[in-house]
């Protein structure tokens, strides 16, 4: 026995009927009477040779050779001879193929081709098709056709047909290509050529494993020929698979496993065979290299599935955010910024749930960048709740405008007339804003109106009121009187000789400023720096900010008492005039200088933000917070610089 | 010199061990088996693994032992997904625990290493599963370094653009986006 097991060849179809049969023969010759060696269908039975045949055939016996019925199609083919290949034996060696239509024909080894004369056709109108493969060429005594192996190169005018007769072109040979043969034949032969044929045009792989030339794409792009791509697609549509009826069985198998799995299962699967490229170029594992779907399965699903593939699917299947847990989602939105905050809130339903979340504003809210003074806090946050909650977003909404407010210099002004000659002092709590002035009387103006009424004058210092200190319903101040007085301010109206309940007399000299506090203390150091007398200035644990009758700002480090930057006119906008008052908080410093003007500065880097210009004669006098700046001028206003949201 | 493995391998008790074996408790790596969804199993060093809150506490409950034949059933995580996630942990394993969530402090996202912007090269789909997984097995240092990444793909983008990224329908009617629109449109505003 010569070529292992099963000497068979085997036929391949290009037509995409999946025919059950193998369409081997292999048998022995009956006469011979030997049953064929590992033929493992060979049945001897009364001299009839059964082989790789399909399981519905029928045998019967005639003269001196096998012939077999294809009782599937209930063609009756006449007469079949078969004969097994064995190099051994000389002489009669036929190799029988019936195709899908149960056409039989014989190999004529010798003459290497199927002989149209041992084929016995049916008697179906269709016999004559049986010959002809799909292109229309025949495979007949004269016509040879082949089809193309990949390795090797290839004629153009080589196709195959319906009996996937096939062959291998070796440069200008045609060799018929044996698969078991344990020998082969070469033959010479000139490339029989087609009339006519149209240059074809491939890709380098068919999408469609039975796509054959396609002479549209020919027609339309005339040019690109080359055989490398006419071999390559044929031999794509003719790869080899396995056996038909083993398919069969296994696909069956797979069907079956298939169905047992659940849908994680399932969905591991199609992940494994779906095309994926090497996962990252970090992976310590070479995994996912092996393709195991490639053009056509990709082209197949895309047809068959794209328009279905989400049909089922809740809204936003794709979503990552929406799918998470919402701990989650909430932690990813916990790395957004305000802002991108604000627009995720615009996507959709869910993000806008999302990004409603009270704990990421209430975490901004909390940073230190858009904190408030305690006490401003505390109003801002009762105003803003409700059932007991609270709404971070709005409380955050509102420190975020108020600092944009700060920042581009946004405010209302309102104007309080009154006094008769310069401010030179002036203080502001919730409720009032006091004012001393050289005329010699102290104002209290309701903060919430200017309305004429609503001001208190206080008389009673005979000089200037050259300053003030407002604690709660105290007010105290000093003037040039040499004189300190406390004055109580109630809700109701207190005049004023009622209302001032002490009056401390002692300096010697004008009470400049004052404040109440408790301090003790040496003089550590002084600081030098400043052309002219230092005005005004203000401390913090780390740094001292100064102003001064030269027109600058100065900062200093409190620690070592070296000048961290100046401000000047020149170089920073500063201020034109002789800076009168300066008061800084966390991270912002606003001055008022004789210039008319109210500049407001970042504290960290000293980069002006904001002029305010409204007075119509030097600024004597600032006080700000949060919300509002008020400051009193030699024009005899004092002004209210609201910022907070309208 | 005997290693410590084939010692165990012939019932040796490490007590019973000659002292001048003891250096080769310095070499020895204690493995732990992971196995994912689909009964794949993976072998890593324990180190790396305790990287993960869940098999760290796992292990502290259960005292596995070393050179346990069983495996550590992982049924969320999948193989591929599992695969990812051990490279993950192998590459950073002599990173310094991470540092307790500040609650003041403004969050970052701007400080992805450059190994792990290359790792998360991924689609979305993958990167849905990382956050899962990370947040499963708990390994803070993933889960944060998934979740900036999402949020990276969030920042600096309008609305629309957003919904294009993540491929969302916009469920608002024409109204509710105007409302939604002027709810949020203080963060507008220069």
């Amino acid at each position: 026995m010569s070529g292992g097991a099963s000497s068979q060849y085997f036929i391949q179809s290009v037509t995409e009927q999946e025919s059950s049969d193998d369409a081997y023969f292999s048998c022995t010759s009956v006469e011979e009477g030997i049953p064929p060696d590992g033929c493992p269908n060979a049945e001897m039975t009364n001299g009839v040779c059964k082989c790789c045949p399909p399981d519905d055939a029928e045998y019967s016996q005639d003269a001196s050779q096998v012939s077999c019925v294809n009782g599937a199609s209930q063609d009756r083919i006449k007469r079949r001879s078969c004969t097994r290949q064995n190099s051994s034996i000389p002489g009669e060696k036929y190799l029988c193929q019936k195709d899908s239509k149960g056409h039989v024909s014989r190999y004529d080894v010798r003459n290497f081709q199927f002989s149209s004369s041992d084929c016995y056709r049916s008697e179906s109108p269709f016999s004559q098709e049986a010959m002809e493969d799909d292109e229309g060429k025949l495979s007949n005594k004269n016509n040879k056709c082949s089809s193309s192996d990949p390795d090797v190169s290839y004629q153009p005018t080589c196709v195959v047909n319906s009996w996937g007769h096939f062959s291998q072109c070796v440069k200008n040979r045609y060799k018929y290509r044996r698969s078991d043969y344990s020998s082969e034949s070469d033959e010479e032969h000139g490339i029989p050529q087609w009339p006519n044929k149209p240059d074809i045009v491939q890709p380098q792989k068919s999408h469609l494993p039975s796509c054959d030339l396609n002479s549209l794409t020919s027609v339309l792009k005339p040019k690109e020929v080359s055989k490398n791509d006419v071999i390559k697609n044929i031999a794509s549509r003719t790869k080899d698979g396995i056996k038909p009826t083993v398919f069969k069985e296994k696909l069956a198998t797979i069907l079956r496993w298939f169905n047992e799995f659940n849908d994680i299962q399932k969905n591991t699967l199609i992940n494994r065979l779906l095309v994926s490229s090497k996962t990252g170029i970090n992976d310590l594992v070479n995994d996912f290299v092996q393709k195991d779907c490639d053009l056509p399965q990709n082209h197949l699903l895309s047809v068959r599935v794209s328009s279905q593939l989400h049909k089922g699917c809740p809204p936003n299947c794709q979503d990552i955010i929406t799918w998470l847990p919402a701990t989650i989602a909430t932690r990813i939105m916990s790395y957004l910024d305000p802002v991108s905050l604000c627009r995720a809130a615009q996507v959709c339903w869910v993000w806008r749930y999302i990004t409603e979340d009270p704990s990421l504003w209430r975490k901004f809210c909390c940073q230190q960048k858009w904190r408030l003074s305690k006490a401003a806090e505390h109003k801002q946050v009762i105003s803003h709740m409700t059932g007991g909650s609270i709404m971070w977003k709005k409380v955050f909404a509102e420190r975020f405008r108020l600092r944009n407010n700060w920042l581009s210099g946004r405010c209302t002004v309102r104007t309080f007339e009154g006094h008769s000659q310069g401010i030179s002092c002036v203080q502001f709590d919730d409720t009032r804003i006091v004012s001393g002035s050289s005329d010699k009387t102290i104002k209290v103006w309701n903060i919430r109106t200017n309305a004429q009424w609503s001001v208190q004058t206080l008389v009673g210092h005979s000089g200037t009121v050259r300053c003030l200190h407002l604690e709660g319903k105290r007010l105290v101040s000093g003037s040039t009187d040499k004189s300190i007085k406390v004055w109580d301010l109630s809700t109701q109206e207190s005049w004023s000789s009622i209302a001032c309940k002490v009056t401390m007399i002692g300096h010697t000299d004008t009470v400049r400023c004052l404040q109440v506090w408790n301090y003790e203390g040496a003089c550590l150091r002084t600081l030098m720096g400043h052309q002219d007398a230092v005005t005004c200035l203000q401390f913090d644990s780390t740094r001292i900010v100064s102003g001064s009758l030269d027109c600058t700002l100065k900062f200093w480090d409190i620690h070592n008492g070296s000048c961290v930057n100046t401000i000047d006119w020149k170089d920073a906008e500063g201020h034109t005039g002789v800076v009168r008052c300066l008061q800084a908080d966390s991270w912002r410093l606003v001055s008022a200088a004789d210039d008319k003007t109210i500049k407001v500065w970042n504290l960290e880097t000293g980069e002006r933000l904001v002029t305010l210009r409204n007075h119509t004669d030097g600024v004597t006098c600032m006080q700000f917070n949060d919300f509002i700046i008020v400051s009193g001028s030699y024009d005899k206003t004092v002004k209210l610089w609201d910022f907070s949201c309208c | 010199m005997l290693k410590l493995s084939e010692t165990k391998k012939r019932n040796i008790k490490s007590s019973e061990m000659p002292r001048s074996y003891a250096c080769d408790k310095a070499v020895r790596m204690p493995m732990i088996k992971l196995q994912s969804l689909e009964g794949e199993v993976f072998e890593i060093d324990v180190e790396i693994a305790r990287q993960s809150v869940t098999i760290k506490t796992m292990l502290e409950d259960l005292g596995v032992e070393d050179d346990d034949e069983e495996p550590v059933p992982l049924p969320n995580v999948n193989a591929a997904i599992l695969r990812k996630v051990i490279a993950w942990c192998t590459y950073h394993k002599d990173d310094p625990p991470p540092p307790e969530d500040d609650e003041n402090k403004e969050k970052r996202t701007d400080d992805i290493c450059s190994w792990d912007a290359e790792f998360l090269k991924v689609d979305q789909g993958t990167l849905f599963e990382l956050i899962l997984a990370a947040n499963y097995l708990d390994i803070k240092g993933l889960l944060d370094v998934t979740c900036k990444t999402v949020a990276n793909m969030i920042k600096g983008k309008s609305p629309e653009e957003i919904r294009k990224t993540f491929n969302i329908k916009n469920d608002f009617t024409p109204a509710e986006e105007e409302q939604v629109r002027k709810e949020n449109e203080w963060c507008e505003e220069k």
